[in-house]
């Protein structure tokens, strides 16, 4: 407060002057911005305004990829509804999944140590690593998964090459891949939650359910939205485990936008029509 | 009234071991979750190894077999150098390495800078900036891919190493926006004596701030390594040259290569992963505290 009412009284000029040193500070990470990220938006809602194969001069053509985008394209709404799909199966299950596990991991155990090592191997390695480590283990004839099914004499299941189980497959691969990094955000939060508030809670004669639910789940809000905001965030941008499991198949059943994208822009090089739908 | 006592207490007593029977029933049950998801998350990896490390054959049959008799180190010298030609992963892993350490390296200086501007110093402005410039966080590589594309074009750095580095290195709004944070619980007591004695602002940044935020300089630089080494798109769009391809690339064009060879590409993956996963296990505790403090500083 009294940084501020310093503030008022001072000029802008005065200011800038005796502050130039901050801007300084700044410059490489405000310049990387500009060149990196606030020139290239830019430009690219230029381009989308063109048509252009990258080797010879850009034809202008005004909207009319954004018109063709959204009336003529079918693969457009295919992939939205894709991506869609993934994200409303996704962003829940990781959610509750780090919960259970964070709520779990909060309790006094033995070996705690090792189990959060464990969860988060997965989130270390490379998707690119992982999805083809598990793009082996769902082979419908030497996966680990599938054989483990016969050993219990239940069908055999193509995850990603049934049309009905290649999105969740993946979904569930995203799901492995983050569930430990999420699960130490939601566990930091718990371990906020002072005890007080758990007896005070006993003594007036909650049981489990009500201290999780009146207690426990108001004070880690923030952080669930803040795990929450991320998945959604990360889940749209989904793009290696479906470059590397299936190839946007079988049929379009994983064919996310940005893989979408990715063809339009580099494999057919249509950067105009790929500019307009980023 | 000393019967119903001794009544009372028997009556406790059985109580209080049901109550104990049943944590204990809870606890066990817990035990088992627990460890149930750490094999989870563990179980793909150790079958990675295990298919590394078998003859191809082997890994084909049903039942499977967790420990045949041939099982030896031939996926591995077979990765390393017949597959050289096409896929050189001691290659791909200097460059990664290169890459990640120049990258890393940049963004700890260049954030490292601005989150102390905007932690500790004043300038009109500031905080505006500052939360402009978060918002940039939200922002997916997808929507500057082309442009992107097209710059590295302009610069001349497409397909060359430059591409790979310098953009990285010009600092990013997670970096700042954590260490400005960790900056903001250091005493400003410091900076005000420093002041006094005639220190401009860099000198203090340089000897007084810097070397006290060790733990927070890891822990950028663990999660900045990370995303660097696991990082795909940016290698698959922007260098087709094989000779500077990174780990993850190498990875995936072997796949293509070598698809029916499954005992060779777990042995690649696992050369791929080996790197990162013993710098994690060095590290744990950088990742697993910076990623714990990112989560409570609430958005």
């Amino acid at each position: 407060m009294a940084i501020a009412q310093i503030r008022d009284r001072q000029s802008l000029g005065r200011r800038l002057r005796k502050g130039w040193t901050g801007y300084l500070f700044i410059l490489p990470n405000v310049l990387g911005v500009l060149l990196f990220l606030a020139y290239p938006i830019l430009y690219s809602l230029y381009i989308s305004l063109t048509k252009w194969d990258f080797v010879s001069p850009p034809t202008f053509i005004g909207l009319r990829n954004y018109i063709r985008l959204f009336t003529q394209d079918r693969l457009f709404w295919v992939s939205m509804k894709v991506t869609l799909t993934y994200v409303i199966m996704y962003v829940p299950a990781v959610l509750v999944a780090s919960l259970v596990l964070a709520l779990a991991m909060n309790q006094k155990l033995r070996g705690i140590l090792f189990v959060r090592t464990a969860v988060f191997v997965p989130v270390v390695t490379s998707m690119v690593a992982v999805s083809i480590v598990w793009v082996w283990l769902l082979s419908k004839d030497f996966g680990l998964v599938n054989m483990a099914l016969r050993a219990l004499h239940l069908p055999t299941v193509g995850f990603l090459t049934d049309p009905k189980t290649a999105l969740p497959s993946i979904v569930t691969v995203g799901v492995w891949k983050s569930m430990g990094y999420n699960a130490i955000i939601l566990l930091a939060a718990l371990q906020g939650v002072p005890r007080l508030l758990y007896e005070a809670a006993e003594i007036d004669g909650a049981n489990s359910w009500d201290k999780f639910w009146h207690v426990t789940l108001p004070l880690i809000a923030p952080a669930i939205i803040f795990v929450t905001i991320t998945s959604v965030v990360g889940a749209f941008q989904v793009f290696d485990q479906v470059f590397i499991m299936t190839g946007g198949g079988p049929g379009t059943s994983t064919y996310v936008y940005n893989f979408y994208f990715w063809q339009q822009a580099f494999g057919q090089l249509k950067m105009g029509y790929a500019s307009a739908m980023a | 009234m000393t019967t119903m006592t001794i009544r009372r207490t028997q009556t406790e007593e059985i109580q209080q071991a049901q109550r104990r029977r049943k944590t204990r029933r809870g606890r066990v049950l817990l035990y088992i979750f627990v460890f149930a998801v750490a094999f989870v998350s563990l179980v793909p990896f150790l079958w990675m190894l295990d298919t590394a490390f078998k003859p191809g054959r082997m890994s084909m049959v049903y039942p499977p077999v967790f420990f045949p008799a041939g099982m030896g180190l031939m996926n591995f010298r077979e990765v390393l150098t017949q597959t050289a030609q096409k896929t050189n992963f001691l290659l791909y892993f200097r460059n990664t390495v290169w890459y990640s350490f120049w990258v890393v390296l940049g963004q700890l200086l260049t954030c490292s800078l601005a989150a102390y501007a905007f932690g500790r110093m004043q300038f009109p402005g500031r905080n505006q900036i500052f939360y402009i410039y978060l918002g940039t966080m939200m922002l997916s590589v997808w929507i500057t891919i082309v442009p992107m594309f097209v710059e590295m074009h302009a610069f001349h750095w497409y397909n060359t190493m430059w591409c790979m580095t310098v953009p990285g290195m010009f600092g990013s709004a997670f970096g700042t926006f954590l260490l400005r944070q960790f900056f903001m619980t250091l005493p400003t007591d410091l900076d005000d004596a420093a002041l006094i004695d005639g220190a401009n602002r860099f000198q203090i940044y340089y000897r007084i701030v810097l070397p006290l935020s060790k733990s927070a300089l890891s822990v950028l630089a663990v999660f900045t390594l990370l995303a660097v080494w696991n990082d795909f798109i940016w290698p698959l769009i922007m260098i087709p040259n094989p000779q500077l391809w990174t780990l993850t690339r190498g990875l995936q064009q072997f796949v293509g290569v070598y698809y029916t060879r499954w005992e060779l590409i777990m042995a690649a993956g696992t050369m791929a992963v080996a790197p990162i996963l013993i710098v994690f296990f060095l590290a744990q505790r950088y990742f697993i505290e910076g990623i714990a403090a990112t989560g409570l500083q609430g958005r």
